[in-house]
């Protein structure tokens, strides 16, 4: 099927490439049908094009490529509502979000995209508190306090989640 | 907007499937049970809110933003 992207102009994606986000994605409720466009130079880094808005991409990357020792835990009623039976059929994402012209980029690690891979049928899953440097983990800044602020948050991440888990049955 | 009154212990439902119960009010906090389907994602709006706003802020990528320099700039931290 033929894509129109702000970026890439057209392209041809196989139809089973596209991901469907039944419930959208907070901020853009409307937006159902993402492909992922892989990053021809770089594995661990892919596109995820919004197919009804040309203009609409998200830079995605493997979470556990990013961050070493990364570890996490999907919410039982996500894995539910994605029927995703096994951690096989599971792929995660974390989206990236690039400030100051490129200066700065972090990785959304506090809301990560998961994909149920045989249904292809995804959820951007909010696992508790957005807090210590999850929502925005540094992953490139240069310039000042780069260092500090990196390493602070590689802290907050060990320490897993202080957050109270809301439970749910 | 509808607003309901509600004691402790005491439920409203919104639709057929979700029931929202007031499970205990102290001082000026309230506790509340939300129950719903599996689909319906149920979250603190501030955090939904963070959440929003930073997927808003990842959608604005730099008009001319150089992609595989960056990438370089990732693949030296490494």
């Amino acid at each position: 099927m033929l894509v129109h992207t702000a970026r890439f102009g057209a392209i041809e994606v196989p139809e089973e490439n596209v991901i469907d986000f039944p419930w959208g994605l907070p901020g853009f409720p409307g937006q159902r049908r993402f492909v992922p466009i892989q990053h021809p130079g770089n594995g661990a880094i892919a596109f995820l094009q919004s197919l009804e808005m040309p203009e609409l991409a998200f830079i995605v990357a493997d979470p556990f490529q990013l961050v070493a020792g990364l570890e996490v835990e999907i919410p039982e009623a996500d894995l539910e509502a994605l029927e995703i039976t096994s951690p096989a059929e599971a792929a995660v994402y974390a989206i990236l979000t690039v400030k100051r012209g490129g200066a700065e980029i972090t990785a959304n690690l506090a809301a990560p995209l998961v994909v149920n891979t045989s249904k292809r049928k995804a959820r951007q899953v909010i696992l508790g508190d957005p807090d210590g440097g999850r929502l925005r983990y540094p992953l490139l800044a240069k310039g000042r306090a780069a260092e500090g602020k990196r390493g602070d948050a590689g802290a907050c991440l060990d320490q897993k989640s202080g957050t109270e888990p809301d439970d749910r049955r | 907007m509808l607003a309901l009154t509600r004691k402790a212990g005491q439920s409203l439902m919104i639709g057929d499937e979700i029931e929202v119960t007031v499970v205990e009010i102290r001082g000026d906090q309230v506790r509340i049970a939300v129950s719903a389907p599996r689909e319906v994602a149920v979250h603190r709006k501030e955090i939904y809110e963070l959440i929003r706003q930073e997927n808003r802020q990842a959608a604005i990528l730099p008009a001319g933003l150089d992609v595989n320099e960056i990438l370089g700039l990732m693949g030296e931290k490494e």
